[in-house]
């Protein structure tokens, strides 16, 4: 058999090349907080928002005021959100909500692994997770679980893919205020094998987990087999607001040349 | 050296409560000998005599002490006690509460200024900063507008605080004489976010690591694998740098010459040179969640504390290569202080309710304190590059 997965996390590695600086907005001012997240905001949506100035004659000081202002300003798809506080203890690794919720490896070979977010230690757990099955007896085949998951960090969806995908240049393409930019996935040794891979989507699937798929389904040959994903193909930027709240700003339009996400990835096969 | 290891429980447990029930100790010769340890589930701080590794006391403080912070030039340990969200003021003399001062919610970390006599006290669970003088045993100030407050960092000259947000991707600059914020310092890209809900864990900032001459401070973004360098005069960065998966924060070597970096998502430790440009000279191999790095003996060494597979991880900082192991079954270490003369290593092991000693020289465990108490969270020196997580 031949192990699709590196040995070790230190694959992971290779995550480290990933050129996510391409994604950079400008840098946001130093200064006080309203002016922060007003440059910032404006960095990633438009310049043509209203200036620091008005905010602060309409809200004072008030973060939280300015950022209901702009996200009224920018329409439905700016989000402001109150901040879900990790316990500490999660960021220390004590404990933390797992990412994947099962793992089964059939008498036939089929590993089935599902992952239902994408959490600080979700490519640890996959590894780990795998291993645990390929350890059981020889993996022939595997399905991804992706019906409940609802998305999650970008970057930690990447790094997930990159163990399916080894070196693909221009594999994401992000469309934004600042025109396209492509994003290249590391020059490391492809650790996925050709070992046949389904990914099982729904229409819960989305943003990062419908990007994911579409990922396998362009660069490691997957098959999507369910019903059509939720459709939202584009990130989100955060903007820290205050202690409890934060602005998501919508950024980036995704597109994963070779696959149409917009308006949710359509399966090769219902169930 | 203490010897309880090698003692029955119960009788342990009798010795203890001798320690615990005689008069106070007062500290004898230099504060700098002892090595204070915050027990989370005790409620208590257990002081350890580093010339006879002995627990000396058990001082009672308020629940769930996080940290403890000495200010030797004052003679008094302070607790940070979060879950009754107050800190404990001991006096060194008799070892009582002298105050106990109500702050914000959760007191975790706390920092103390330069002249020892400033405290800066975040409290996580509101995005506050408390500046507590503990000269007057009060809270002077209340600082809003920070994002689950973290570490903090004092300039040399203690009129400036940098705070790490947990919360955020920048650096909050406070001025302490005005107690407010006065600047906000990015550290890589906004997160970018591709979900439906908002439940997520995310990491910020956990400290800015000051090189030991308080020029350069190094802040890594634990979500974006990116550390900044800040002149932290001028707050201007100067330098950028990729790290690994997941980075906790920077710890510095006591010489100034590195930053070490435990990258927590792919287990490997990043070693970085403090001088411009800022090269990482190596990539190590770390261990599962690194909570804590302490160097020592002439700066040759370092260890590496992983609590997810419970051992320390050496570090030849010489030959910039991996260079063994210590076990420590069972033992999650936390945090550690290696002391000032760069010879032992005290690691907080919550798992077993111990204090490790290591021999920094020679690399290789000396013993285990027991009697510590429970759950001890982690481990402080005068004089030494203390840390918490």
């Amino acid at each position: 058999m031949r192990t699709w997965l590196a040995p070790s996390i230190t694959a992971t590695r290779a995550f480290a090349v990933l050129s996510l600086a391409i994604l950079l907005p400008a840098q946001s001012p130093a200064g006080d907080s309203l002016e922060r997240i007003v440059g910032t905001t404006k960095s990633i949506v438009s310049e043509s928002l209203p200036p620091v100035a008005e905010v602060r004659a309409r809200c004072g000081s008030d973060p939280l005021c300015a950022a209901r202002f702009l996200a009224a300003t920018i329409g439905r798809n700016a989000k402001l959100e109150r901040v879900v506080h990790p316990d500490t203890d999660q960021i220390r690794g004590v404990h933390s909500q797992p990412s994947v919720t099962g793992a089964t490896l059939s008498r036939e070979g089929t590993a089935e692994i599902k992952l239902d977010r994408f959490g600080r230690a979700a490519v640890r757990e996959f590894n780990d997770r795998y291993q645990a099955l390929a350890a059981q007896g020889t993996v022939r085949r595997l399905i991804l679980d992706l019906r409940a998951n609802g998305g999650g960090d970008f970057r930690r969806m990447l790094k997930l893919a990159a163990l399916f995908t080894g070196p693909i240049p221009d594999a994401i393409v992000l469309h934004g205020k600042n025109g396209i930019t492509k994003i290249e996935f590391p020059k490391a040794q492809r650790l996925v094998s050709e070992l046949p891979i389904v990914v099982l989507v729904g229409p819960q699937t989305a943003s990062s987990a419908e990007i994911l798929a579409a990922i396998l389904r362009v660069h490691a040959d997957a098959e999507i087999v369910g019903s059509r994903t939720f459709g939202k193909n584009y990130l989100h930027r955060v903007v820290p607001v205050d202690h409890d709240w934060r602005l998501l700003v919508p950024a980036e339009r995704i597109e994963v040349p070779g696959t149409t996400v917009a308006g949710g990835l359509m399966p090769d096969r219902a169930d | 050296m203490f010897v309880k290891n090698l003692l029955p429980k119960t009788i342990g447990a009798v010795v203890l409560a001798a320690v615990m029930a005689s008069p106070a100790l007062a500290l004898e010769g230099n504060i700098g000998d002892y090595v204070f340890v915050p027990n989370r589930s005790s409620a208590d701080v257990a002081i350890i005599d580093s010339r006879t590794d002995e627990v000396i006391a058990r001082v009672a403080v308020g629940n769930v002490p996080h940290q403890v912070a000495v200010s030797d030039s004052l003679g008094k340990m302070v607790a940070s006690n979060t879950h009754d969200n107050t800190i404990s003021i001991i006096d060194l003399e008799t070892l009582k509460t002298t105050a106990t001062v109500t702050l914000g919610h959760e007191p975790e970390h706390m920092e103390i200024g330069p002249a020892g006599n400033t405290l800066a006290v975040g409290n996580i669970g509101e995005g506050t900063i408390s500046l507590v003088s503990l000269v007057e045993n009060r809270e002077i100030t209340r600082i809003a507008g920070l994002h689950e407050p973290h570490n903090m960092t004092f300039s040399p000259d203690g009129t400036q605080l940098f705070v790490g947000n947990l919360g955020a991707n920048f650096v909050s600059v406070i001025d302490v004489a005005q107690g407010k914020v006065v600047a906000e310092l990015g550290v890589g890209t906004d997160r970018a976010l591709g979900a439906l809900s908002s439940e997520d864990e995310h990491q910020g900032i956990i400290n800015v690591t000051s090189t030991p001459d308080g020029r350069l401070g190094f802040a890594a973004f634990g979500d974006g694998d990116e550390m900044a360098v800040f002149d932290l005069r001028t707050r201007e960065k100067v330098g950028e740098m990729k790290l690994g998966d997941t980075p906790w924060r920077a710890y510095a070597t006591a010489d100034g010459r590195f930053m070490i970096v435990p990258n927590n998502g792919d287990e490997t430790v990043s070693v970085f040179s403090t001088t411009a440009p800022f090269k990482e000279v190596a990539r190590l191999k770390g261990a599962a969640d690194m909570t804590g790095v302490n160097t020592g003996w002439f700066e040759t060494t370092a260890f590496v504390l992983s609590r997810g597979d419970n051992k320390l991880v050496i570090l030849d900082l010489v030959e910039m290569k991996n260079a063994g192991e210590i076990a420590l079954p069972g033992g999650t270490p936390e945090t550690a202080v290696t002391t000032p003369d760069g010879t032992k290593l005290y690691v907080a092991l919550s798992g077993t309710n111990e204090v490790a000693v290591i021999d920094v020289k020679n690399r290789e465990l000396i013993t285990k304190i027991s009697g510590i108490g429970e759950e001890p969270w982690g481990a402080h020196m005068v004089g030494a590059l203390n840390y918490c997580h």
